[in-house]
């Protein structure tokens, strides 16, 4: 891949990124993607439809949902005023059950779209990209994003962790930048309405950021830390358990270093390496070096590994400078990197 | 380290640590930014984890070295951040007067204090982002007598127009130093030693 975003050979990114986190398959491509392709996205547009109305920029539940929800809140209330004198049937009972299963449901969907919403105008703030006035670009995108990551979190549990809007936020916008050609329309002829199309990926990028997301959250079991049940540091997929291994590493490389940091300072690697850890250091360096940093990380075979090793290697290639450092000057330079 | 060299090195009288806490959004950083920097932005993102930032002010001719950890409110890192109350000399807990479930959040904020603070840790309330008149849907005289039922300062401050940011750190600042004062332990540094800043063996220092 290329080595810098000015490349021309940047209109590549898209498609190896979707070939590397495996949502393209890399066999036989002129008959399979146009399939898995289509799949995907139709699967998508069905998701979006069954859980969220997005007749506006901002999404929001689907009205009917809500309204039936509303319902099943007065009639709630009603019964818990109401004494129960008679003996249900079972029927009746498990039909209650069922309908508080789907309104504490609702309640959480709620809450998780509310959170989303919060950080999702706090994502890449400045960047153009995302403050775009003209037909409310900027305000559509950060739309896009939001919805991506409540149909994730909505089929995940409702996990939802700040630091995926981060990691959701930059996969959109390099989708949504993508000016390449489909590569089929070199030999599929009767694809000509769509094969002059300059934004055959980019109009796509909402639907195939969700894969590429998803995809991502499954490699070396990238998700796990943002798992509160796995923080133990006995996982070592979890967040306590990335960080020891962070600190091992240290510990191994640069005995002095850590000793410095860890025993002197008190300073503990969990302060700056949280954020490096679920933004996928997204937050330390500068949009297109992170859009490099990750063509590296998504072409590595361990991803998992090559974050750690990386982390290491920042920690370490300052060492001068943070051996001469007290407390705050090492954090300063650790929280502001380069 | 010998605690007498320290102290000879050292350049203020006090040094304490406090930690923001409060609900996701309700401006903490954003109070420590104007603090910390007198600065202002509308373009703000969300703290991940835990962000330092250092004060030194004047109080009656004391040099008084703040040390702030601003936390992340997302309830994921609860636990985290719970661990990074140890050693804090006072916390600072905010909500937004346009959010009342920040304001009813206060009270689970004060549960993880009191589970993991040390006893004696000086506490404010503050309600931020008192120029959104408008919006407002927690009055002062509300969160006043929440305060005061808890027996803790309160104060409403505003990042944006900067009203009495400043005077709820040296609110704070000022409560410290007659705790520590009236404790009898002078101006020792409690917490993580600022000036621990001992010299790696073979470091290749510059």
């Amino acid at each position: 891949s290329s080595s810098s975003t000015d490349d021309p050979n940047d209109h590549l990114r898209g498609v190896m990124w979707r070939l590397l986190l495996g949502q393209l398959p890399t066999t036989d491509i002129y008959n399979t993607w146009s399939t898995t392709l289509t799949t995907q996205r139709n699967l998508y547009q069905e998701l979006i439809s069954t859980y969220l109305n997005c007749s506006n920029d901002t999404p929001t539940f689907n009205n009917n949902i809500s309204e039936k929800y509303q319902n099943q809140t007065q009639t709630q209330q009603q019964q818990q005023h109401s004494t129960r004198t008679s003996i249900q049937t079972n029927q009746q009972d498990q039909e209650q059950e069922l309908n508080d299963k789907l309104f504490n449901q609702f309640i959480r969907d709620a809450k998780t779209l509310m959170e989303i919403r919060k950080d999702v105008v706090r994502t890449h703030p400045t960047l153009q990209f995302y403050t775009e006035p003209k037909d409310n670009l900027g305000i559509r995108r950060h739309a896009a994003i939001e919805r991506i990551l409540f149909i994730w979190a909505k089929l995940n549990g409702n996990l939802y962790v700040q630091g995926m809007n981060e990691i959701v936020g930059t996969m959109y916008y390099v989708l949504a930048n993508d000016k390449s050609k489909y590569p089929m329309n070199n030999s599929n002829s009767n694809n000509n309405n769509t094969s002059s199309s300059d934004d055959y990926w980019s109009i796509y990028a909402e639907y195939d950021t969700y894969y590429l997301f998803h995809n991502l959250m499954l490699v070396d079991d990238i998700r796990d830390v943002y798992h509160q049940d796995l923080d133990h540091e006995s996982n070592p997929t979890g967040l306590h358990g990335r960080i020891s291994n962070i600190e091992l590493l240290i510990k191994k490389h640069d005995p002095i270093l850590y000793k410095h940091l860890i025993q002197n300072l008190n300073i503990d690697t969990s302060f700056y390496t949280i954020r490096w850890l679920t933004t996928l250091l997204s937050r330390e360096f500068l949009l297109n070096d992170t859009i490099r940093l990750w063509d590296s990380m998504f072409s590595s075979t361990n991803k998992e590994n090559f974050l750690r090793y990386f982390c290491a290697t920042m920690v370490i290639h300052i060492r001068s400078k943070l051996l001469c450092g007290d407390f705050g000057t090492c954090l300063k330079l650790l929280q502001n990197y380069p | 380290m010998a605690p007498g060299s320290s102290a000879k090195q050292r350049d203020y009288d006090y040094l304490f640590k406090l930690v923001l806490i409060g609900d996701s959004g309700v401006g903490k950083s954003c109070l420590l930014l104007r603090f910390a920097d007198d600065a202002f932005t509308e373009s703000y993102i969300s703290t991940i984890g835990v962000d330092f930032r250092f004060r030194t002010v004047k109080i009656d001719n004391k040099t008084v070295k703040l040390q702030i950890w601003d936390t992340a409110g997302q309830e994921r890192f609860r636990t985290i951040t719970s661990a990074y109350y140890r050693g804090a000399d006072g916390i600072i807990m905010v909500f937004d007067v346009t959010s009342m479930e920040s304001f009813d959040h206060v009270n689970d904020w004060l549960k993880e204090v009191n589970r993991y603070a040390a006893e004696g840790t000086v506490k404010l309330l503050v309600g931020n982002k008192s120029d959104r008149t408008a919006d407002r849907v927690v009055t002062e005289v509300q969160a006043k007598e929440f305060a005061d039922e808890l027996g803790i300062p309160f104060i409403e401050t505003s990042a944006k127009s900067s009203k009495n940011v400043e005077e709820a750190f040296l609110t704070m600042a000022g409560e410290l130093i007659r705790q520590r004062d009236s404790r009898g332990g002078g101006n020792e540094t409690s917490g993580i030693d600022l000036n621990g800043e001992k010299k790696a063996p073979g470091g290749g220092c510059c």
